[in-house]
């Protein structure tokens, strides 16, 4: 047992006694300490989280750069786009304006989006959160938020009213959720996905209106982005005799490849910055008189220490070691407290844009090698 | 009385060079332990600069027993305060055991003070949050003076000697004021130093603890140690080798 009996310097003894015999003063640097580093910790590990987790997935379901609104057409259009040197990837995609009854009897917008392949997505992904991942015939998969909005959930059976105002009853398949849709509760338009043979069943004709590209190159340069829709309508689609009505970048004001909140959550993510940094100040200065406090009691100890031989680098040292000791206990509070603060803060961020749960505790991407992982669907 | 004195250097176990008790073997003229050579010492304060010592000169020789006697204002503390190199003189030369006190910066007389000095307070000023065997053990660390496995023994002994020691592990706040200046004394004599300076040191504590405090200077004045006391106390005086009178910041007698 002596083995294990540590015997400290007494210039060590003396500073740990001084931190215990002054609990409440201490208790005062460690969490000015702690408040600064939790403060700064939070924030900038925030935005970590945001970036790597709600951006990363958000790139990882293969964004489109653009989408090019166009008049009736078939899959093989696509096809022909794609095969543009300055086009990475195009997919065909047909949104119908409906309508859904929600759980309250009450008549909700809802955009059909018909993809011409469930089994092979090509641009915005959308990841299945229950139930099935491919509909059936008759069947249609939600985007989590109209789910909730609409008051239904999978294997419920949900009312769609068509422009022609015939009703049609289809299977609530499964839940997903499409990152790049803008909520429900944002917009109060539902989306929902089926196939072109549902489509058709319902009374429209089968064939698709929008195409989706994800450009070769240069692919967050809005110019350079929006001269490749140039490019295809030019070249491909008006030549093949279909009219091009609008080429849009995803997104309100957003980039090009960029969440289309992205501009919302950074703001709100500097808002938080200048907090941090606000309080990191004000922390500064609380501990600054603080231990200014604590050095002036000390004064005379410091004073009887250089009467019995202290020089002057063991004097600095102890009291670095005393400030070194706060600091770390400061820490011990800090990151914890800075990591939980950390996920609020990512989660609130993300839940702005209905992303929640693009948020990944254990840093593994929700798209990467998950078995339901879904083709795309962006509401019109 | 003239005193003829060979000093017996010895190494002190692993500490430092230090004095053996005196040694009187003939008529040899000793080397003093400590010379104060014409310093002067001067405070600027509001009312203008005052003069706390002017041209003090003196010896002190191994084993004496120094009373430095004077009124308040006569430069008394001024004088133990530069001997000990805690303050630094205007003018003139303080060699202390071979040492220039006067010609070492500030760090310097810090370090040199720990090693070869025991200085007493009259406030008794250990350090409230150590116990009394810390109060002394901190003298050797700050000094490295003894193993660290050694100190805590060393200062139990030096508790003993003192007759304190039952009260070992209590921090100064829980004993009396004379207990208060017998732990400020053993802390001074932690490191064995063959010189003891004592500002006031019965001035705060009653007559009866008084008198064990002089008891314990007697002592360790017989043991050899070098005493420099400064006191208003003609009890400490009449137990001293010679008393030094200061007033107005000059010697103005010196008897034995």
């Amino acid at each position: 047992m002596k083995l294990l009996r540590i015997e400290l310097k007494t210039r060590w003894v003396k500073i740990l006694k001084d931190i215990w015999g002054n609990r409440q003063r201490s208790l005062l640097v460690v969490l000015s300490i702690a408040v600064g580093i939790a403060a700064v910790g939070m924030i900038n590990t925030a935005r970590h989280i945001v970036e790597r987790d709600l951006y990363g997935q958000f790139r990882a379901g293969n964004p489109a750069s653009l989408i090019l609104y166009v008049s009736p057409f078939q899959k093989q259009l696509a096809g022909a786009v794609q095969n543009m040197r300055e086009v990475e990837t195009a997919e065909a995609r047909r949104v119908v304006a409906a309508q859904a009854l929600n759980s309250k009897g009450e008549w909700k917008d809802l955009a059909l989006n018909a993809l011409p392949n469930f089994n092979a997505p090509k641009v915005d992904q959308f990841r299945l959160e229950s139930g099935a991942a491919v509909p059936a015939g008759r069947e249609i998969l939600l985007e989590r938020r109209s789910a909730d909005g609409l008051g239904v959930k999978a294997g419920d059976m949900l009312t769609v009213k068509m422009p022609d105002e015939r009703t049609y009853r289809l299977r609530v398949a499964g839940i997903v959720h499409d990152i790049y849709v803008m909520p429900f509760s944002l917009m109060d338009e539902a989306t929902g996905y089926v196939r072109m043979e549902t489509l058709q069943w319902m009374g429209e004709q089968p064939y698709y209106n929008q195409i989706r590209l994800v450009a070769a190159q240069q692919k967050t340069d809005r110019a350079s982005v929006l001269k490749t829709g140039e490019l295809a309508r030019d070249r491909v689609i008006e030549p093949a005799g279909y009219q091009v009505f609008r080429i849009q970048i995803p997104g309100v004001n957003s980039g090009p490849g960029q969440h289309w909140a992205q501009n919302q959550i950074n703001g709100f993510l500097l808002i938080l910055q200048v907090m941090g940094i606000l309080a990191v100040l004000l922390s500064g200065g609380l501990i600054i008189n603080t231990i200014s406090a604590m050095m002036t009691q000390q004064e005379r100890q410091i004073g009887i220490l250089r009467a019995i031989g202290a020089r002057r680098s063991q004097l600095i040292t102890m009291y670095l070691v005393n400030v070194w000791i706060l600091a770390a206990a400061a820490l011990l509070i800090a990151l914890p407290l800075g990591l939980l603060g950390a996920w609020g803060i990512a989660e609130l961020a993300a839940s702005f844009p209905d992303t929640g749960g693009a948020v990944s505790h254990s840093g593994r991407h929700p798209y990467a090698g998950g078995t339901g992982d879904l083709p795309s669907g962006r509401a019109r | 009385m003239d005193r003829h004195w060979i000093i017996s250097h010895t190494m002190n176990h692993t500490i430092r060079e230090t004095f053996a008790p005196p040694v009187l073997v003939g008529t040899h003229q000793p080397s003093p332990i400590l010379r104060v050579c014409e310093v002067s010492k001067s405070y600027q304060t509001l009312a203008g600069a005052v003069q706390a010592l002017s041209g003090v000169s003196f010896e002190v020789f191994p084993g004496e027993f120094i009373a430095i006697l004077g009124k308040s204002g006569a430069g008394k503390s001024t004088l133990i305060n530069l001997i000990s190199g805690i303050d630094n003189a205007d003018s003139g030369e303080i060699i202390v055991n071979g040492a220039a006190v006067h010609a070492m910066s500030e760090d310097q007389r810090a370090c040199w003070r720990g090693r070869n000095l025991g200085v007493v307070f009259q406030f008794f000023q250990l350090l409230p949050s150590l116990n009394l065997i810390e109060n002394i053990t901190i003298a050797m660390d700050l000094t490295d003076s003894l193993p660290p496995a050694q100190r805590r023994q060393r200062a139990l002994q030096l508790l003993e000697q003192m007759e304190i020691a039952e009260h070992a592990l209590k921090p100064p706040a829980k004993i009396s004021g004379g207990q208060q200046q017998r732990v400020a004394i053993a802390r001074a004599l932690a490191n064995d130093p063959p010189i003891l300076l004592a500002d006031e040191p019965t001035g705060n504590l009653d007559s009866k603890t008084r008198d064990g405090i002089l008891e314990i200077f007697s002592a360790l004045a017989r043991e050899g140690k070098t005493l420099l006391i400064v006191t208003h106390d003609q009890e400490i005086a009449s137990r001293a080798s010679r008393v030094i009178h200061l007033r107005d910041g000059r010697i103005v007698e010196a008897e034995r």
